[in-house]
């Protein structure tokens, strides 16, 4: 809603720079006479006065003579002011020069859309009638004009002009600086990222619109007049046509080459007439190309609606404002060329563009900014998610482990109990059995009992070993079986030599190989009637790979024939299976070796 | 038989152990024994410290969990007030962490609360003539300290300029040796001659272990007490 806003400040400077403050004072100056150079005769005029074509054709300049009627000399500084004429101008007064516009001869300073203002010096008006001689200078190819003007004290008329100059020359000359800014602003931000090229086309709108304005506000234009005349509305169908690449890019994401086409052609056409028309319909032409470029602008206009309707524009309703302003605008501007002058005094359509144009421009850089924010809020948040992640993370990572190690002490609890229970509990329930039969001998007791601590010995020194360590496995062993083996008669050869560490040897499987010498030991004791036991670990390379062994060996008398295989062995062969090995026996007379192999590499084993 | 009794002297025992009947049964080994004399049997650190300050014996032999006390502080206690005496820890199997500490407050040696009558009486003699024992997951374990002290010590840092660490035993090839073997379950005969070297050497060297692992369970206490100002290397 800031547009309507500033548009009806624009007209309100607009209407102030109309109107002379002190008005009772000023004299505006309508009637009077003129003549082409050569003339005998003066023909009376009536201001404002319209060159049409066939009289340019004929005359390229004329001297109008006005009288001035005051009532008193004026005792303060007077000036004359002329709102509006074209192309360019000197004045007299009484005789004496005041002042003009610039250059009177071709190339012609251009003053069609700049007002003049010429103090007059002191003493050259009196009371009584005195004359303003105005020399018009004028195009061929362009409409020479004379609106009525205005004389009257300095105070009065000077900020008038003033208003009024800024309002058609300056605010102008702030609005092309700054499309110009805008767009090297957009090309320099857009350079890298503008895949579709639509903010491209848009800000070379930008700089064709400044063409434009300075087609209508530079004086002096450093071409020749005809040449420089086709540069604004060759300018500003260029613009119309960046407008419709532009929008067609942002609205269906890439160009539309039919309609662009026809635009060349419609665009391009008007203007090789202009350039080929005769002096004569070099205006016509002129304006008919305008009107057509103008035209286009409808189709600009049905452009913007679909990207209000879309949602691709971010403040849609300024956009409306501005469009329909525009729209009025241009609509005045162009019957205003009709009447050769402005019908309100002011050529409106730059203002309309000039405001929505800089709008679009800064949206497409507030747009930018907002992304960027909006970017680096994301970034933000996404650090912050990130990290957030990263503590979920380590703290599911930390309840895994804690899981993982409740699991493992839970699984590692439920295999002790499970030992305690099949060993020295039943060995404690037979013991018990035996006692309460009131049959179980002191001696027979003491064996029942010393058997369960055994079992029990064999459980703690299962739990302690170093991972894999076979030989302090069976080291720390050797203390338990020593005393019995001796109270037996039996020697012990113990042969217990380091082996590599095995992989996955743990409490669970030092168990099992210490149940498996146990049980060896104690069929040695039981049956083999034998006066030594080897004891002996080593490596082999056997059908399991690389194996490590421990081999019982006695001297005995072999087991098969006092012993035949029952629970003890098939309890053996089903541990060294739990061990993913293999156990080897081998009873002779002359003794029985017993040797559990097992693989020093997990999954060795499956290797034929 | 009796000649040879009055040229080898006898030993007087001190017994602390808080369970009767493990009491009884270890009363009646040292008793047995004819060259042990039991002093006394005592259920409590405070008891059992009255007995050593008046009766100095040879040997304190006690229990680790006692009810007025841990048995640790008895052996710190000994060392103090009676340093002649031989120290013994009686203890269960599977408890060699215990055993270890106790080493490290100044016992000599240990005895299995369930071993037989005639074991408990040889290992007081064998302590007395200058053995220790040394069972196979205690060497692995003493083998495990010594290592780690070697490399990284969390007490002493990496600079060890102090002299507590000069002061740091650590094991000689030897013993390493004779632990490693240990460990694997051979026992001190069958080690004599497998380095070929006496018996009587591997249990001195037995000792000394035991020896370092005290000095550096000493030098651990000065070393801590020096980093927490309570003790000043100057002085």
């Amino acid at each position: 809603m800031r547009l309507p806003l500033l548009s009806a400040i624009l007209l309100g400077l607009c209407v102030s720079a109309c109107a002379p403050a002190d008005t009772d004072r000023v004299e505006t100056v309508k009637t009077g006479t003129f003549r082409y150079p050569g003339d005998e005769a003066a023909r009376p005029v009536e201001l404002p006065e319209y060159w049409w074509p066939e009289r340019r054709m004929r005359h390229h300049e004329a001297t109008y003579t006005f009288p001035l009627h005051l009532d008193r000399t004026p005792n303060e500084l007077w000036s004359v002011f002329l709102p509006r004429l074209s192309m360019n101008a000197a004045v007299w007064v009484n005789g004496h020069f005041v002042g003009d516009g610039g250059r009177l001869e071709p190339p012609l300073s251009r003053n069609a859309n700049r007002p003049l203002y010429f103090p007059i010096p002191t003493g050259m008006l009196h009371a009584g009638d005195n004359v303003i001689r105005l020399r018009l200078v004028i195009e061929p190819t362009f409409p020479g004009l004379l609106d009525p003007f205005l004389v009257g004290p300095a105070a009065a008329l000077r900020p008038t002009f003033e208003n009024r100059y800024r309002f058609q020359v300056v605010a102008l000359q702030g609005v092309a600086m700054t499309s110009v800014a805008v767009a090297l602003l957009i090309f320099a931000v857009f350079a890298r990222r503008d895949e579709q090229g639509a903010n491209a086309w848009f800000a070379t709108a930008l700089v064709l619109w400044a063409v434009v304005l300075a087609a209508g506000f530079v004086r002096d234009p450093p071409i020749g007049g005809r040449a420089w005349e086709f540069l604004g509305p060759a300018a500003q169908a260029g613009l119309v046509y960046c407008l419709i690449r532009a929008f067609h890019l942002r609205i269906f994401g890439h160009r539309l080459a039919a309609r662009e086409r026809i635009a060349l052609v419609v665009f391009g056409v008007p203007g090789i007439v202009t350039v080929l028309a005769p002096t004569q319909y070099a205006f016509t032409a002129w304006i008919s190309w305008q009107v057509i470029t103008g035209s286009a602008v409808v189709y600009v206009m049905i452009l913007i609606f679909h990207t209000m309707k879309r949602g691709l524009i971010t403040h849609p309703k300024t956009l409306a404002v501005a469009a329909f302003l525009g729209t009025i605008f241009v609509v005045h501007d162009l019957a205003s060329v009709f009447y050769g002058r402005p019908i309100s005094g002011f050529w409106l359509s730059a203002y309309a563009a000039s405001v929505a144009l800089l709008f679009s421009g800064w949206t497409i850089l507030a747009s930018l900014a907002d992304s960027l924010t909006e970017a680096e809020t994301l970034n933000r948040e996404l650090e912050g998610r990130v990290r957030q992640k990263h503590r979920e993370l380590e703290s599911n990572y930390r309840k895994l482990r804690t899981l993982e190690r409740e699991r493992a002490i839970a699984a590692e609890r439920e295999r002790i109990m499970q030992d305690v229970h099949d060993g020295i509990g039943g060995q404690l329930v037979s013991t018990l059995a035996l006692v309460e039969s009131g049959r179980g001998e002191p001696d027979a007791v003491a064996d029942s009992l010393h058997e369960a601590l055994d079992d029990l010995r064999l459980i703690i020194d299962s739990l302690d070993p170093d991972e894999g360590d076979l030989a302090a496995v069976l080291g720390t062993m050797r203390l338990r079986v020593q005393p019995r083996l001796e109270r037996g008669g039996i020697a012990i050869d113990w042969q217990v030599r380091d082996v590599p560490p095995i992989e996955g040897f743990g409490p669970e499987q030092a168990l099992q190989v210490l149940r498996v010498v146990q049980e060896s030991i104690a069929n040695v004791l039981k049956h083999a009637g034998a006066t030594r036991v080897r004891i002996r670990t080593g490596t082999v390379q056997g059908s399991l790979g690389d194996e490590a062994y421990v081999e019982v060996c006695d001297d005995g008398s072999g087991m098969s024939e006092q012993a035949p295989p029952g629970r003890g062995l098939a309890n053996m062969r089903r541990r060294a299976e739990n061990l993913g090995g293999a156990l080897d026996i081998e009873s002779t007379a002359a003794g029985t070796r017993i040797r559990l192999r097992m693989p020093l590499r997990v999954g060795a084993a499956t290797a034929p | 038989m009796t000649a040879r009794e009055s040229t080898n002297p006898r030993y007087s025992v001190l017994l602390v152990e808080d369970d009767e009947p493990t009491r009884a049964h270890l009363a009646r080994a040292i008793d047995a024994h004819p060259r042990l004399d039991l002093i006394a049997a005592r259920g409590t650190v405070t008891e059992a410290r009255d007995d050593l300050v008046a009766g100095k014996p040879d040997v304190l032999l006690t229990d680790l969990g006692l009810p007025d006390g841990n048995g640790i502080e008895l052996i710190r206690f000994a060392r103090e007030a009676t340093p002649g005496s031989q120290i013994m820890v009686v203890t269960v199997f599977g408890d060699e962490k215990n055993v270890i500490s106790s080493i490290e407050a100044g016992a000599s040696g240990y005895l299995l609360k369930d071993g037989t009558s005639e074991a408990i009486g040889e290992s007081v003699m064998q302590l007395m003539e200058g053995g220790s024992p040394m069972s196979a997951p205690i060497a692995r374990r003493l083998l495990e300290r010594f290592r780690s002290d070697a490399t990284t010590d969390p007490l002493l840092g990496a600079e060890g300029d102090s002299e507590v660490m000069r002061a740091r035993a650590t094991l000689t090839a030897r013993e390493t040796e004779i632990l490693r073997l240990i460990a694997k379950g051979f026992t001190f005969p069958e080690i004599a001659s497998l380095l070929s070297i006496s018996a009587h050497t591997v249990t001195s060297h037995v000792r000394h272990i035991y020896e370092k692992l005290e000095v550096n369970s000493r030098g651990e206490a000065v070393y801590e007490a020096v980093q927490r100002g309570l003790i000043r290397m100057d002085d």
